[in-house]
Parts: structure tokens; sequence; C-alpha cells
């Protein structure tokens, strides 16, 4: 249960810089998502917090100590690796009870104690009838429950998992949140959980850092994260709801602000129109609003603009209808269409009333949300 | 036509009513195939009949030996042959051969033990490590092959006998690292990297040190490689025909050397030096068969992902 | 453009292995099928059969009105991409996509203009110039598109073409196939293992498992109503609930009860169906967007307890025990539980009851739909 700081975290490799001045803390059992696509530095950071990759600047420090001469055997950590890392001679069992038999001041663990941790963490992981098979025989998914309960037999000072459930298939996967979940709450032990996957960070997570190249964009709650996501990059990366991205400008029409999208005048909501209103006219903005959230109808709507249909994707509630605006491929899960939609078909889009965010083309930073709270 | 299908489960019905498909080959296929077949059986008499035929002349009569048109089956046999090779120093041409065979033994086994002893460790510091000289390191290894060894041979004579290592099994040995050094540390450098740096990391966040997680768990892991190596070691040492001729003498010489002494003055004993070769290829021939299975089985191990 | 037909298809490997078992199927011309199944279903295996590169063990395959068994993939008039692309390194963009229709000594003029429209429509002009190592993964897969689409064949084969991309690239992809086909038209046979981009882009989706075809059909038929165990449980995001129970009668109804669990069943057709059956064991399944989660209790809620909850935006999952059973339940935005916090679980009546022995849906009888 240690407090987990980094501070100015840096590491190059070569004259490329994986990761940036990386400053966030991890609470006392907290688990907190390091969330990012692939190549961002998650698996970095995660090593060096480890002790497996050298630090190129910053420190991290557990509970206010710093980890600089600090050895990876002594810092009391368990990782589960990407790629599984199982040892390839050992019996599943005994590749999970191989934490528990490393020589070692803290390890003294009897026979009993071993059998014992080893069956309930396998009992939770489904993996029971597997103990005494080698990695070999064992398919993806297995291996990969195997590598958790691994890392999950000790009870470290912190734990960190590089995406440690991403080959279970679905059914398996929503339990095992669940599970990791629980366990983690009950232990109250410090995780750190990197993943690219936003559906699993928003489950598993009690706050997220959001990594783009290296470099942090924003820390908050998944709700936060959600709600007000901070720049273009965190709005439109991965996940169901990705948010449409459009470009627009802000002109002037009759002394109202509207929006320039696509050859389009649109007006926009009045809160809307009070917070932008300190911008430049004919200043670049980019304009976000989530497929949900985007109104559309068959027929024409005041105000609003039309798209052709590009493609149309079952899903399992609605369809999700992509749009085309000019070079802009525009998504909408509307109930209003059904799926007999045909490509080409006109439709028409409308931001008068949608929850929107509007950002700054130049800085890609939040400018104003739609209930008109400025950034 | 059943054929096709008779290892599967199936009901009784279904398979009565299946009708197989027959699959039209072309007669240009069927030329090529024959072809094949033909240059393939070509080739393997080709490399086993020189080994046939030695084996034959170790069990002829003398008088089948040179006969005029000679036979590969069928022949008069004798144990005369290995009467002679096996006769010690009481043998007609002189020469303890098992003596010699003991000799071969002596050089190889030290020679392998010793490049892998001095190999393994640099193999190991090339696939984990990253220094600038690393590529020169490597390459030092591999242009020990570049150069032929009679170069040195001649001046390592002076030396060795000025050192006392001539015509010793501790010269010899230090002689074959310049062949089986190389080998070790360019072979078992691939084995070393093909373990995922991954799982020795692992090892190390659950609290184990260098050399427990070197005994533990790579060590295991390189064993086909291991033993596919000091295979490779062995054929080399043991075959080593150029050393042993010019750093040894007489009664230490290895068994591929002394084979040359059934060439006497009054003419070659074809009998005994085909039962001398035999003898020489079988200790290498045995090995491979005992350790066959590591150097085929599960080099790719499969608990990492992909 | 072709149909394709599977007339009694059947593969075998070295005599022992069974790979695909007795496939009837007609792709319809023009149609978008996606074959959909778990590794080493035989989805791939059949797809090579279609393009030549298998050769098949039993049965007829059709591509329009001629039977192509004994035709080499080359003269079989079909295009196929793969997840490696298959492009040649030490071609240009251009040249990799011209290059089958050199192989076929086609005039250059002609080849310029094919050419041209093709990378137009796959949004390739920009890059002709370049080499595959200077491509992004997503161009790549674009070319290895635009070469198929070149030779203007009767069928596509893709087999998953995307699968290895990460999650942005391959929602584009998704949408730039789906519209390819729509507008070419051209007859598509595609084969994939997630069910998330089977069900967004075919006209119609073969489930296959372990060479045998479980169900053929509409994305919408086989999300409303699977016909076995194995459909159900694929098809859907997140997965659909199975329990194991059994039928029993109260007062005048027919009720399914588990351990923790207890349902009326107000289906006419299902309650004929299982009113006849006589052992009571049966499993049901119902989809997480059918389970309602609710703070108060209702008339016919069941309660349960928070498990796990994954906020997705604008609709949550919750994990949650009912007894010994764990159920996954869809809510609103606005709901958020505690672990541990005790709700209640409204059910719909859109359920789904499979025979135990069988796992065929009871409503569908025995038989697969052919296609």
């Amino acid at each position: 249960m240690a407090e987990v700081r980094l501070d100015g975290v840096t590491k190059r490799y070569g004259k490329n810089e994986a990761v940036s001045e990386m400053s966030w803390t991890a609470n006392p059992g907290e688990l907190v998502v390091l969330f990012g696509p692939a190549g961002a530095g998650k698996t970095t950071t995660l090593k060096m917090i480890a002790g497996l990759e050298p630090l190129d600047g910053g420190d991290i420090y557990f509970d206010s100590q710093s980890l600089r001469e600090v050895d990876t055997a002594d810092r009391n950590v368990a990782m589960a690796f990407e790629n599984y890392a199982l040892y390839p001679h050992l019996t599943v069992y005994e590749n999970i009870a191989f934490p528990l038999m490393v020589p070692g001041k803290k390890n003294q663990f009897s026979k009993e104690e071993i059998s014992r941790r080893i069956s309930e963490i396998a009992a939770v992981l489904q993996i029971e009838m597997l103990l005494k098979r080698m990695p070999q025989e064992l398919s993806g998914g297995q291996r990969q429950r195997v590598a958790l309960g691994r890392c999950l037999v000790r009870e470290p000072a912190v734990t960190l998992l590089d995406e440690p459930i991403a080959h279970l298939d679905a059914k398996l996967r929503h339990r095992m949140y669940a599970e990791l979940k629980r366990i983690q709450r009950q232990r109250g032990t410090t995780t750190i959980y990197a993943t690219p996957a936003q559906t699993e960070a928003m489950a598993m997570a009690d706050r997220i850092v959001v990594i783009f190249n290296g470099k942090v964009q924003q820390i908050g709650t998944p709700r936060e994260l959600y709600e007000r996501p901070v720049s273009v990059n965190v709005a439109k990366f991965g996940g169901e709801q990705t948010m449409n991205i459009m470009p627009a400008k802000l002109i002037t029409e009759g002394g109202s602000l509207r929006f320039l999208l696509a050859g389009n005048h649109l007006p926009m909501q009045n809160n809307v129109e009070a917070d932008l209103k300190a911008s430049q006219v004919g200043q670049d903005i980019i304009i976000g609003v989530r497929p949900p959230d985007m109104t559309c109808s068959l027929a024409p709507i005041e105000g609003g603009f039309p798209a052709e249909v590009y493609a149309v994707e079952h899903s399992g509630r609605h369809p999700l209808v992509t749009l085309k605006l000019g070079e802009q491929l525009i998504e909408v899960i509307s109930g209003v269409l059904s799926s007999g939609v045909q490509v080409g078909t006109p439709i028409w889009l409308s931001l008068a009333n949608c929850r929107l965010y509007v950002f700054d083309a130049v800085t890609s930073q939040l400018v104003v949300t739609s209930n008109g709270q400025p950034a | 036509m059943d054929t096709a299908i008779e290892g599967v489960v199936l009901s009784d019905a279904e398979r009565a009513g299946l009708e197989i498909h027959k699959e039209v080959v072309s007669p240009a296929d069927r030329v090529g195939k024959a072809l094949t077949y033909v240059v393939l059986i070509a080739y393997s008499l080709f490399s086993i009949l020189p080994i046939y035929w030695t084996a034959t002349l170790a069990f002829k009569a003398e008088s089948e030996i040179y006969t005029k048109t000679p036979k590969l089956w069928g022949f008069a046999t004798t144990m005369d042959n290995w009467r002679e090779v096996f006769a010690g120093p009481a043998s007609i041409v002189g020469v303890d051969f098992v003596h010699a065979i003991r000799n071969s033994f002596f050089v190889t086994v030290p020679s392998v033990l010793l490049a892998l002893a001095l190999g393994m460790p640099v193999a190991y510091v090339l696939a984990r490590y990253n220094f600038k000289a690393k590529g020169d390191v490597h390459f030092f290894y591999l242009s020990l092959y570049f150069m032929p060894p009679l170069l040195i041979l001649i001046p390592l004579f002076v030396l060795y006998n000025k050192i006392h290592l001539y015509n010793t099994y501790l010269g010899m040995a230090l002689v074959m690292q310049l062949i089986t050094l190389p080998l070790v540390v360019l072979i078992m450098r691939g084995f070393f990297e093909d373990i995922p740096v991954e799982i020795e990391q692992s090892a190390r966040v659950d609290g184990a040190r260098g050399p427990w997680v070197f005994w533990r768990i790579i060590l295991p892991l390189v064993v086909p490689g291991m033993m596919a190596t000091a295979f490779l070691c062995t054929i080399f040492s043991w075959n080593n025909y150029l050393f042993s001729y010019l750093l040894t003498s007489g009664e230490n010489q290895t068994a591929v050397v002394r084979i040359t002494l059934y060439r006497t003055f009054t003419g070659i004993m074809w009998g005994p030096m085909s039962a001398a070769i035999l003898l020489t290829i079988v200790p290498v021939l045995l090995l491979a068969i005992a350790i066959q299975k590591y150097i085929v089985r599960g080099l790719t191990l499969g608990a990492v992902k992909g | 453009m072709s149909s394709i037909t599977f007339q009694k298809i059947w593969k075998i490997y070295n005599k022992k292995v069974l790979a695909v078992r007795d496939l009837n199927l007609v792709c319809q011309d023009h149609e978008f099928l996606a074959l959909l199944g778990p590794s080493g279903c035989g989805k791939t295996t059949s797809l090579r059969m279609v393009a030549g590169l298998e050769g098949i063990t039993a049965g007829e395959i059709k591509i329009g009105d001629k039977v192509v068994n004994d035709l080499r993939p080359r003269e079989r008039d079909i295009a196929m991409v793969y997840e490696s692309y298959g492009l040649y390194p030490h071609l240009s963009v251009y040249d990799n996509i011209a290059f089958p229709l050199r192989v076929r000594h086609i005039a250059d003029e002609e080849i310029k203009r094919r050419v041209g429209r093709v990378s137009e429509i796959v949004d390739l002009q920009d890059i002709l110039g370049r080499f595959p190592s200077e491509l992004g993964d997503g161009q790549k897969q674009r070319v290895s598109i635009a070469r198929a689409i070149v030779r203007e064949p009767a069928v596509f084969l893709f087999d998953e073409p995307i699968s290895h991309l990460d999650e942005t690239l391959r929602r584009r992809m998704r949408k730039e196939i789906k519209h390819l086909q729509s507008t070419l038209g051209t007859t598509m046979i595609y084969v994939t293992h997630d069910q998330i981009e089977a069900m967004a882009m075919a006209d119609r989706i073969v489930v296959m498992d372990q060479g045998v075809v479980q169900q053929v059909g509409t994305p919408e038929d086989l999300f409303d109503s699977p016909a076995n165990l194995f459909c159900a449980g694929f098809i859907g995001e997140p997965p659909m609930n199975i329990v194991t129970g059994k039928l029993v009668r109260e007062a005048e109804r027919l009720m399914f009860q588990s351990n923790g669990l207890k349902l009326s069943v107000t289906n006419p057709a299902q309650i004929q169906i299982l009113e006849t059956m006589r052992n009571p064991d049966i499993v049901l399944g119902i989809r997480p967007s059918h389970v309602a989660p609710k703070v108060e209790a209702t008339a016919t809620s069941v309660p349960a307890e928070v498990y796990g909850f994954e906020p997705h935006g604008d609709y949550n999952i919750v994990t949650c025990k009912v007894g010994a059973e764990v159920l996954l339940a869809v809510s609103g935005s606005d709901f958020f539980p505690d672990l541990g916090q005790p709700i209640h679980l409204e059910f719909s009546s859109n359920l789904h009851f499979f025979d135990v022995n069988t796992k065929w849906n009871v409503l569908k009888g025995q038989g697969a739909n052919h296609g």
C-alpha cells in the first residue's frame, strides 16, 4: 500500500524521447490507469517504476523514498507483462509459485501457504484445472491468466499490470474486470494498470492518466475525462464513443457568432456563443460531438446541415451511420436512422441542442463546452 | 477413395453419402513429381554409398577385397580386420587403435567443455548488453574463421615446444578453441537473444538476483541450444586432422590421424583401415542419435506470445 | 459479379482432421457475406477453397454457374486480400497496383487508366510514387485492397484484413471497406473472428464452429434469434447471459428457476414448446441490454448485489451477483452504484431458451439455417 510518485520522469532512446517529464501520483490503495495508444510510453513507464529501465531524468518515489539506488529485486513490486513472460520449462503451478519460492528475507512461505494462495487465485482466475500443464499447451487467454496469477499471488507494495486481460474473450473479460477490481479493493494494493482500450480504462480506474507520445495529457476520474476532455487528443482517442472531430471557423453573421463548417453557417447555443465572444472572429476551431449526442433527421433541419451517408454499420442497439462531409467522416448513432439507410442518402445534422465541445485548433485545448462552462 | 477420410469420425450415412473429389493432376505435374523422386533417391544413394562401401570392406575377407568385380552384398565375411584393429600393440601395423580412439575422447571432450565454459558468458553478454565495442567483439569471433589455421600452426608448433604444450591434451584442447569457441559464441548468442528479456525481468521483479536467474531460468531454456552447439563442436573437434597431426605425435595422436597408418610400405590394408574408420565414426553417430530429440524438440518455447 | 455456391463441401486434412463439414451455402451476387467464428472453425479454410489455395475433399464450389473445383486460382476470377498485405517491397505503390494487370499483359494505357481510377476510390492518389516501407499500416492495407479492385474480379475474398490494426485504424478501415463494397457492388466473402466487425459490415453472416455452420442470417437475425447456445454466446457485446436452471409451474404460469433467479415465461410460442418437454432442465439466455438495474424494487424485480461496474459514457455495464449466478446488466449513464450495493434487476420478456442437451434454441428445432 505505497504511494507512488513520478516527478519529471524522462526516458530517451537515442534522440527519441519515449517519456517526457512525466509527473503524477498514485495514492496509497488507488488503482491508476495509464491510458494511451500503442507506443505512447505506458510499458516504458511501468518498467521504470519496476526498475527494469533506468531513468534519463526525474525520479520515482515510493512513500517519499527515492528509488534511484534501489534495485528491482528490492522494490517489492509485482508485475504482469503484456506478453506474459511465463517460464516455459515450469508447469503452471510452478510458474505461479515462483515468486513465493525465490530466496530472500521476505519469502518464508510454507508449502501449505503457497498451496493455499495458489488455489485461491486459481479459483478466481478460473484456471484450477490447468495447474499441472506446461505453458506451451495453453491458449493465449489461459497463459494471460497464469501471468496474472503469478503477479497476484504475492502481496507487494505496488502492483504493475501491463494490458493484463487484453487476450481474453469477451465473456471472461467482463468477469475479470469485476474480479480484479474486487481483489484490488480488498487488498488495498496500489495498482498501476496500463491499457490502450478506453472501455477498460473506464471500467477499472479510480483515476486515469492519459498519455500521448510520452507526455501526460490529462489526469482525472473516468467521469471527468468523459465529461471534460481537456484537449482534442484526449477527446478523440479510441473506444466506442469516439468523439467526432470537425475542423471549423468562427464567423459573424448579422451580429451573432456562427460556426463555419464545410461551407455551412451554423447558429450556436446561447451559452456557447456567450463564452466564445471573447475569441477572434475567423479563428480556427475544432468542434467535437459524440455520435449519440448529434441531432439528426431525414428531413431538413432549420439551422442544420446535410451530409451524405458513407457507410452503415450494425451495432447492438442502433446502427452506427457514418456520414461524409467534404473530407470529414462523421459518425452518428440514432434511433431515427434505421439500418436500411442507403449509401449516398443525405441526412440532416444539427449542433443546436446537443452537447458539444469547442477546442482551439492551434493549441488543441478545450475552450468551451455546451453547458457553457469555460475551460 | 475411402483412404481420404478413413481417420475421421463420421456416421455411416454420412460416409456413404460422401463423394470424394479426385484431384486433377496434369501430366506436367506427374512428370515433375517423378523427377523429384528420382533426384532425391539418386542423391541419397550418392551420400550413403561410400559409408556402406566402407562398412562392407570392414567385414570382407582379403580375397573378397581384391576381386575384379566388387560385390555389394553376398560376400564372404570375416572378423580378421576387427581383430587387427583391436589387437593393440600386438597388431600387424603396430597401431594401438583403441588407444587412438581414447586420445580422440580426451581431446574432444575437454575442447567442447572449455568452449562452453568460456563461450556462454560471452554469448550472453553480447545478447543482452549494449556497449560500444559490441560489434567489434562479435566480429572478432567471426574473424577467427577467416584465417586458414595452417598459417598459425607452424609458429604455434614452435611455441608449443617451448612452453611444453606440444603433444599434450591441454595443448590440443586450447588450440581447438580456434574452431569451437567462435561456434559457441556465435550460435549461443542467438539462443540467448531468443529468450524474451521479459522472462528475466519478471524473475528480477519477483526478487531473484543474477546467479539465481541464470541457473534457474536462463540455463534450462537454452539446453536444446547448448546440446546442438556442443554437438557441432564435438563433430569438428573429433574429425579434426590438421591440429592433431601437427601438434601431437606418435601414440598421442587422435584416431583420425592414426587411420593413415594402415597405409604401409607393402600396400594399403583396406580391411582393417575400413574397420578403423567405422570405429571412428561410430561414437559421434551414437551421440547424434542420443541427443537428436534435444536438437529437434521445441526450440521455440511458446510461453511468450508470438 | 457473381454468386458463390458451396455444395456439400467437406475438407479433411491428412485423413484425420475434419476442417469443414458439409458446408452448403449460397453467397448472392453483390452480397457482403461474413464467415465468422473462433480460430479453427473452418472459415479460412472455406475461403481458401473458393480461392483455389486449398484442395476440396468432397463437394462442389461454383462461381456464378461455373464449377471451379479443378480450376487454378488465377483462372477463377477472384481477388484476395490478406492480413499480411502481400505487397512487393521493391515496387512502388503504382507498380504494386499495376502488377496483376501487367501479368495479364494489359496495355500500359489501359493500366494507367485503371490504376488511376482505383487509386481515387481508395484515396491513394497522393502516394502512388511511394514504396511499401514508407507507408503506414492503414495505407498498406489500402494498397492491397486497390490491387484487388483493379482486377475487377467477380468476387472479393478478404481474410481478416484488419484484425491486427489498432482500434482507431480498424474502425476507420471498417467504414472504408463497407463503403467500398456498397458502391462497387462486388460480391464479397469476408472472414473474421471479431463478431463486432462481422455485425458491423456484413449483409449476412455465417457463424461457424469446428467446421460446422451454426447459423446463417442477417445481423438482426443473429442478434434477435440465435439458433443455438454457441451463436447466442458468441454474438453481441456485452455477451449474452447464460444461466442453467429448471422449468417449474407456479399456479397457472410457467417459470424459469435457477440458483437465485426466478422469471416467468410469457412468449406463447415458447410456452407451447417448453410445456411439451419431458426434461425440466433448460438453459436460459438473456442479453445484458434486456436486464435493467434499478435502485428500488418493483413487483417483478429480482434482488441482486453489485459485483462490478464499468462506466461507458452514455451507458454503463453492471456485473451483478444474483444468488450464485453472475449476470451482466446495462444501465443508463446516470446509474452509479457502489461495489457491494444491493440493487434490483428488472428482466424484459425477451428471453431465449436452449435445450440442455442439444444446445439448440427451443424455437428453432434441430436444423441449422442453410443460406
